[in-house]
């Protein structure tokens, strides 16, 4: 039989039963609405993160890749570089990647540990070009400091407190930082948070000249971190996403630890986890709606079957083979939920529209949507119809006749 | 053309396994009229669906032009159906929710014409057999004379072998029952139609060239 005589045969069956066809139809209506519109919305948001992430205009966004070692004195040790070439390249093909470079040290911040009335201390330093901030005792930081790379930072109060009864004590005093000893020429108020309860676990800041960092400490900068430069159109995270992966899978360094980025796409705010909430929520309702739709879809089918039990006789001595049955009562399963996925994918076209009067971004049309609407909906058809149509095919035609 | 050797075959019921057909021995010809008579329940229509390829369950041998047709697959028989055969009922048997055009077609259907293609053959079978205006009713809309006409028309319309009709005016008046015979009658003499006849009428019987009488499974023939 050629497919169009299929078509027609099914089509002029559900014509048929018109107000029967509607009623089963009306469950997988409901169920693919829901789907459609979760989806549209769902899509809708991931233009809208996609746009505010990456604007058309505009500098590009970058994206950090950090290596942290299991062994983190071999870290500090080691002279091995933790992303070879080999792993940059990696990182450029991946879609979505415009340029990968390895961060160099020439960073605003250091930190140093340090020996302070007997106990180890971590602190942060302020990388200090010109001038620094102003003091209570002593003098600021300036840009002479720089030039002649002189060992010389500013303090915070808290941090040398259980050492020198006042600020002005302090001062002309020195403190090692790595293996250097450093002259405190100012100390500042250091932060209310910094003393009390919380002092010991709040890295402390000092600030040092620049260039003095750079002489006497450069040796012990490590790179363990890459900055990738996001395409546009892509989403940072997903670009950050990929290339762990591919790190993890294939880095250099996999065996000897983890990378690890910090994400700071919008993706976790609240808008998302009310979308999420609402998606949960219609993902179930649609779930349970096509199925009792195709339970429904079944039984009609079935039916259907009993009552034609004469007709799929008659067609069977004129020549219509088992297989020839069977995929005439699946067209029937099929055609009939697929027009009710396409009506459904009208009303959750109908309902998203609405729901993005109250969203900041809007709904459209959507292809990936469209096939999702009209592919499960014949899905269900297809899983559905298949028993009673087997049963149809199965049926003795002496018995019939 | 159809040759059946030694054709046995029994129902179980309770356990018990009934006997229909006993050694059934028949051999038809290309342009046979054949008449099959016998009391009710005697295994006519069972011989004859056995004889259409409807029922694979026999024992035996049935050749068709020489072949061996025993343990065919549902797909081949069904082609045999479509291809060599067209059925007759008593109770017409029409889909009544397809207009008689579309009833009429769906053997060529089945065979792989599309629609476009079987519209003037139909059209042109109705007008033979003197229904040329009743292609778009529906068969409730048509009396049982031309309801049985459709039928017929159904079972000519893919050029069958032969016709099996088990009997087919049983459901009709004397007179519409003559029309219809004739019609048969025609086929046969005109376009050589081979037709195998299930019948209780005596009446009927006389349009026909050969009778054979079937008694508790048994098969033998009239000689005139
Ligand atoms: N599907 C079946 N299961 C069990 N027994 C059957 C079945 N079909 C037919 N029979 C039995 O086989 C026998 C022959 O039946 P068949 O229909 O061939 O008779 P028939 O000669 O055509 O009778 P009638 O003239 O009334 O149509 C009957 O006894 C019937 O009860
Ligand atoms: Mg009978």
């Amino acid at each position: 039989m050629s497919p169009l005589v299929f078509f027609k045969g099914a089509w002029n069956a559900l014509l048929k039963n018109k107000k029967r066809s509607f009623l089963t139809m009306i469950g997988i209506v409901i169920g693919i609405a829901a789907v459609s519109t979760i989806m549209s919305i769902g899509r809708g948001f991931e233009n809208y993160v996609l746009e505010s992430l990456n604007p058309d205009e505009g500098e590009l966004l970058t994206v950090d890749i950090q290596f942290q070692a299991d062994d983190t004195d071999w870290m500090f040790e080691t002279n091995e570089d933790f992303f070879s070439d080999n792993d940059l390249r990696m990182i450029e093909s991946v879609t979505g990647v415009q340029s990968v470079e390895i961060l160099s040290m020439n960073s605003e911040y250091a930190s140093f540990d340090t020996m302070i009335d007997g106990k180890e201390n971590y602190i942060d330093a302020s990388l200090i070009e010109d001038s620094g901030r102003t003091v209570i005792a002593g003098r600021s930081l300036d840009f002479i400091d720089n030039e002649k790379e002189n060992r010389v930072m500013v303090a915070p109060y808290s941090l040398v407190e259980s050492q020198y009864e006042t600020e002005e004590a302090a001062i002309g005093k020195g403190l090692s930082l790595g293996d250097q000893l450093y002259t405190i020429v100012g100390i500042y108020e250091g932060d209310d948070d910094a003393s009390g309860i919380l002092a010991g676990f709040l890295p402390q800041e000092i600030e040092i000249p620049k260039n003095s960092y750079n002489r006497y400490h450069e040796e012990d900068t490590i790179e363990d971190q890459i900055s990738i430069t996001v395409a546009r159109g892509s989403l940072p995270s997903d670009v950050a996403e990929e290339s762990i992966a591919l790190l993890e899978e294939e880095g250099s360094m996999n065996d000897r630890g983890i990378y690890t980025h910090f994400d700071m796409s919008a993706l976790d705010d609240g808008l998302s986890q009310v979308l999420r909430g609402i998606t949960l929520f219609i993902a179930s309702v649609a779930g349970i709606s096509l199925f009792i739709a195709g339970i429904g879809v079944m039984n009609m089918m079935y039916i259907s079957v009993s009552e034609r039990t004469k007709e799929i006789g008659i067609r069977r001595a004129l020549g219509a083979s088992q297989k020839s049955i069977r995929a005439q009562f699946v067209l029937e399963g099929v055609m009939m939920t697929s027009i009710g996925g396409i009506l459904g994918y009208l009303f959750g076209w109908l309902f998203s529209s609405i729901a993005s009067f109250f969203l900041p971004f809007s709904t459209g049309l959507d292809l990936l949507t469209i096939l999702v609407s009209i592919g499960v909906s014949a899905l269900v058809g297809l899983i559905f119809s298949y028993a009673p149509a087997n049963a149809a095919s199965k049926k003795e035609i002496i018995d019939i006749i | 053309m159809i040759k059946l050797e030694k054709i046995g075959k029994a129902y179980k019921a309770d356990r018990e396994w009934i006997p229909v057909l006993k050694n059934v021995e028949l051999e038809v010809n290309q342009g046979d009229f054949l008449a099959i008579m016998g009391p009710s329940g005697s295994g006519k229509s069972t011989l004859l669906n056995l004889i259409g390829f409807v029922d694979r369950n026999y024992d035996g041998n049935y050749f068709l032009e020489g072949n061996i047709v025993t343990s065919k697959n549902d797909a081949d028989l069904s082609k045999l159906r479509n291809q060599r055969v067209g059925f007759v009922f008593q109770q017409f048997n029409l889909i009544e929710t397809l207009t008689i055009e579309e009833n009429v077609e769906l053997p060529l259907l089945y065979d792989g014409w599309n629609y476009r293609q079987t519209k003037d053959k139909v059209t042109e079978l109705l007008e033979k057999l003197g229904i040329g205006d009743k292609g778009k009713k529906m068969p409730k809309q048509l009396s049982g004379g031309q309801q049985q006409r459709a039928a017929i028309a159904r079972a000519i319309i893919n050029d069958p072998d032969f016709i099996l009709a088990d009997e087919p005016t049983g459901a009709l008046d004397t007179h519409t029952s003559r029309d219809i015979m004739n019609i048969f009658k025609q086929l046969n003499e005109e376009e050589g139609v081979t037709i195998i006849l299930v019948t209780h009428d005596p009446k009927t019987v006389e349009y026909c060239n050969r009778v054979v009488r079937m008694q508790d499974g048994v098969l033998t023939e009239e000689v005139r």
